[in-house]
């Protein structure tokens, strides 16, 4: 009874997030700064029509992260900060609504409108089939690794978020929490020693790799839902640490 | 309430530390389980089945050695991929592979990598800053397995997508002892004490062959001598000039059932770009040979009209005056890809690419593989708008277009298989003294035997056998199980009788009773049964146009994975074959027109984005009002 109340609440929180979401025009900012990015470097930088080849891995999946990881951010730090500023967080914590359900609404309706931004951003590989054999598979797992990554840059950004009241110093610290994550793989070398396995173990771009060629590895899906349950958990206890201080 | 809180506060911190060591550890656990879905069209992330049955066949434990250090982090992704690899492999040896990632921060690591002779490389790497830093660093590993020779792979100019086939041949080659070799020759210039580095323009083919196959390659054989009887496979790389007696040596050969991959490249960067351009194409001398087997090697060039041609750029007039430059097709460049690749052959049935450089063009006389008993298979093939150019002028600077030219699919590569005559039989032996009172009857005598026997060889339109180079004393080959030395030559006073079918002498020789058989070497075949694969095109392979890392990496590969596919097809080695070099699928985009390029980037550019912006802009005038 008290896991399906709980499912419950958190579908209504789920709700009410994507509707506050919609209902506002920021989302769709978001998601044209998303698509224009994505779309900038790859047809302008990048420009698959000078190579000549039909591959979404090279100059769009295998940038996608660097993409995220500027526009994510700015997708989660309203999150909890927003509350706190406002002072509707306080209510919140007095309705019957577990801290979880709140948590995973708010992280569900985040990585929802991920989702749309991803598929937004699917014109680039619909016009290299329209014009070329592209491996659709290859390129599926290619967007599901995005997507997982997503999911983990956004737990960390909401905890972030449950950190501080300002958005802004949401906003700056999930770009250097998941900035940092995400190139202590690239800086740091497994031939290190101990510090260079441990960078290579914990760095988000290490573990998108492999799903950004078309490999979906059970240690990288281990890893993001680890970082993603991880943050959530953290997340919700820094909520509840508020509510009992 | 201070303290209650600080306590629910403290467990809760608690409780969030307590789940991360659970996390990690569970991640820890699963850190040696390999559970992948590849889910690229070709599974080119995925161990072949060729590679698992040669992991399986370990009799002896074997140990790959891994020298990683002070590697740039953009070369991190290819360290992973090989750390998958060998993790792979482990799992289906078992105990019979041992992956050893070497410490290279100590002294005893660096110590070890030059026992291998491990090179230690220099990268040039870019700071934040924009400042080019040079750094030094291993990037190899070594393949070992008992006492015998190690092989030591340099990854720095290794594909992610070879590192399986270099492994697994490897391995191969050091757990089967009973594998022929393969002897690869070539024309290789004289060394000079003025050079540095490799001249030959196929070394690195060389040395990637030798990387491979270890002391399978005999880089040292002769065509002036038999081929050894150890040798399975010959591989003639851009053979010039070869002389009479060679060629007999190249025949006696594959009659006496070795198999013979040939390269001919009677049309390649050097006499086109540089010195001999628009003059005759080099020889091979072995046109001749082919042409008695029904294999014609034409003057002239194939081009390929198809979308597949190589892009480069021509100087063409300015529209201000003066001269620019644009990039065309240039259809004597030009991709084979899978449709134009025989599929049901294991040397070419889904290989994705292959580029070629200036092939000439083959003609195979059908009805003399018919009356032989032989099979001609056209392996690779132009497409329909294959192009045979008779001639080379103006090769390297026009620029062509298909329109009045006759187009066709034009074969590339073919393979021979089945029973060949000799083109020296009834012929005196280059390097053998004809017998007195002979000279003179054997082109006749050909002739003749060609219209007695429709099942022999014969020499058809075959110019007169080619002029002996007499050397007294010449070797002859050894016969296939004959176990007499090759030196041993035939004594000159008594000709050994020709093997095989003397009952199917022509008739016609009787009309000339007087004719004294030609002198025969010891172990000299006048039939067998053969294997020949031959190409019209050795530039593929070589290092001006084989793998690069720039403009072509992407099928760079194409040729070697063909060469390594055709050795081990030849070489009988099926586990071989079923590990692909894995060659990404060519996935060419259609060209466009510059006004369409243009619009397709309008449209992702702009289009979806501003469709986004567009809605919000909506929903936020909407709610406002």
């Amino acid at each position: 009874m008290r896991i399906r109340d709980t499912l419950r609440s958190t579908w209504s929180t789920y709700r009410h997030e994507v509707f506050a979401y919609f209902v506002s025009p920021i989302p769709y900012f978001f998601m044209f700064v998303f698509a224009a990015i994505v779309a900038l470097i790859y047809f302008l930088l990048y420009d698959p029509f000078r190579v000549g080849v039909a591959d979404a891995g090279p100059g769009l999946l295998e940038l996608m992260p660097f993409t995220m990881l500027i526009v994510v951010p700015g997708l989660t730090m309203r999150l909890w900060s927003d509350e706190a500023a406002s002072g509707t967080q306080e209510i919140l914590l007095t309705l019957p609504v577990s801290t979880a359900a709140l948590a995973v609404g708010k992280f569900l309706a985040a990585l929802t409108l991920l989702a749309i931004a991803l598929v937004c951003t699917l014109s680039a590989p619909i016009t290299l089939a329209s014009l070329g054999d592209l491996d659709w598979k290859a390129t599926i797992a290619g967007y599901l690794g995005a997507f997982s990554l997503g999911a983990a840059m956004i737990a960390l950004g909401l905890w972030v978020s449950a950190l501080t009241r300002h958005q802004m110093v949401a906003f700056i610290g999930a770009l250097f929490a998941n900035g940092l994550l995400l190139v202590v793989g690239v800086l740091t070398r497994e031939d290190l020693g101990l510090l260079g396995e441990l960078g290579q173990a914990i760095s988000l771009y290490s573990h998108y790799d492999s799903m950004g060629r078309g490999v979906l590895d059970l240690r990288d899906v281990l890893y993001f839902g680890s970082v993603v349950v991880f943050f959530l958990y953290v997340n919700v206890r820094t909520i509840e640490n508020r509510r009992y201080s | 309430m201070k303290g209650p809180g600080l306590t629910i506060r403290s467990l809760s911190w608690l409780s969030a530390i307590l789940l991360l060591v659970v996390l990690v550890l569970v991640n820890l656990v699963f850190a040696r389980t390999v559970v992948r879905v590849d889910m690229t069209e070709q599974q080119i992330y995925t161990l072949s089945e060729g590679t698992r049955r040669i992991l399986g066949r370990l009799e002896d434990p074997a140990t790959v050695k891994v020298f990683w250090h002070g590697i740039p982090a953009e070369l991190t992704s290819a360290r992973r991929y090989l750390h998958a690899l060998l993790e792979e492999m482990q799992g289906v040896a078992g105990d019979m592979l041992k992956v050893q990632w070497v410490d290279m921060e100590d002294d005893a690591g660096k110590a070890e990598a030059a026992r291998y002779q491990v090179e230690e490389w220099s990268f040039g790497t870019s700071s934040a800053a924009g400042e080019r830093r040079l750094t030094q660093g291993y990037m190899s590993f070594v393949v070992e397995m008992g006492e015998q020779k190690p092989a030591v792979f340099n990854a720095f100019f290794t594909y992610e997508e070879q590192l399986e086939f270099m492994i697994a041949t490897a391995l191969a080659q050091r757990s089967d002892k009973n594998r022929t070799a393969i002897a690869l020759v070539g024309d290789r210039p004289a060394p000079s004490p003025f050079s540095q580095g490799p001249t030959w323009r196929f070394s690195k083919l060389e040395r990637r062959l030798e990387e491979a196959l270890g002391t399978d390659l005999r880089s040292y054989v002769t065509l002036d001598e038999p081929i050894p009887d150890g040798v399975g496979v010959l591989f003639l790389l851009a053979p010039r000039n070869l002389e009479a007696r060679q060629v007999y040596h190249v025949e006696q050969f594959v009659l006496r059932g070795g198999h013979l991959l040939v390269y001919l490249d009677p049309a390649h960067v050097q006499n086109v770009y540089f010195s001999n351009f628009g003059a005759e194409p080099d020889l091979s001398g072995l046109e001749e040979w082919l042409g008695h087997l029904g294999v014609t090697v034409e003057r002239g060039v194939v081009g390929d009209f198809d979308d597949a041609a190589i892009t480069r750029a021509y100087p063409v007039p300015a529209a201000g005056g003066g001269a620019a430059r644009e990039v065309r097709a240039y259809p004597y460049w030009f991709h084979s890809l899978e449709e134009q690749h025989e599929a049901t052959s294991p040397i070419t049935g889904g290989l994705p690419a292959v580029m070629w450089f200036w092939p000439a063009p083959l003609t195979i006389d059908e009805a003399r593989q018919q009356a032989a008993g032989r099979t001609a298979r056209v392996l690779v093939r132009t497409t329909s708008n294959g192009y045979r150019r008779p001639d080379r002028g103006g090769l390297n600077r026009a620029l062509e277009e298909p329109g009045g030219k006759s187009l066709e699919s034009v074969p590339l590569m073919v393979l021979l298989e089945g029973p060949m005559t000799s083109f020296w039989k009834d012929k005196p032996i280059p390097g053998t003294e004809p017998p007195a009172g002979t000279e003179g009857e054997d082109a006749a005598s050909d002739a003749a035997d060609a219209a007695a026997d429709p099942g022999s060889e014969g020499t058809g339109g075959d110019p007169a056998a080619p002029p002996p180079a007499p050397a007294p004393g010449e070797d002859g080959p050894p016969p296939a199980d004959d176990p007499a030395p090759a030196e041993e030559p035939a004594p000159p006073e008594e000709p050994a009788p020709p093997e095989g079918d003397g009952d199917e002498a022509p008739d016609a020789t009787e009309e000339a009773p007087a004719k004294e058989p030609p002198t025969r070497p010891a172990g000299h075949r006048d039939e067998g049964l053969g294997r020949i694969l031959v190409a019209t095109d050795a530039d593929f392979v070589s290092d001006v146009f084989g793998p690069q890392t720039g403009w072509d990496r992407r099928f760079g590969l194409g040729a070697w994975e063909l060469t390594l596919r055709a050795l081990g097809a030849l070489g009988g080695d099926q586990d071989l074959l079923d590990v692909p070099l894995r060659t990404k699928k060519a996935r060419l985009l259609e060209r466009q027109e510059a006004a369409d390029e243009r619009m397709l980037r309008l449209v992702n550019i702009a289009g979806v984005p501003l469709l986004m912006l567009l809605i919000g802009l909506t929903v936020f005038i909407v709610r406002r009002s």
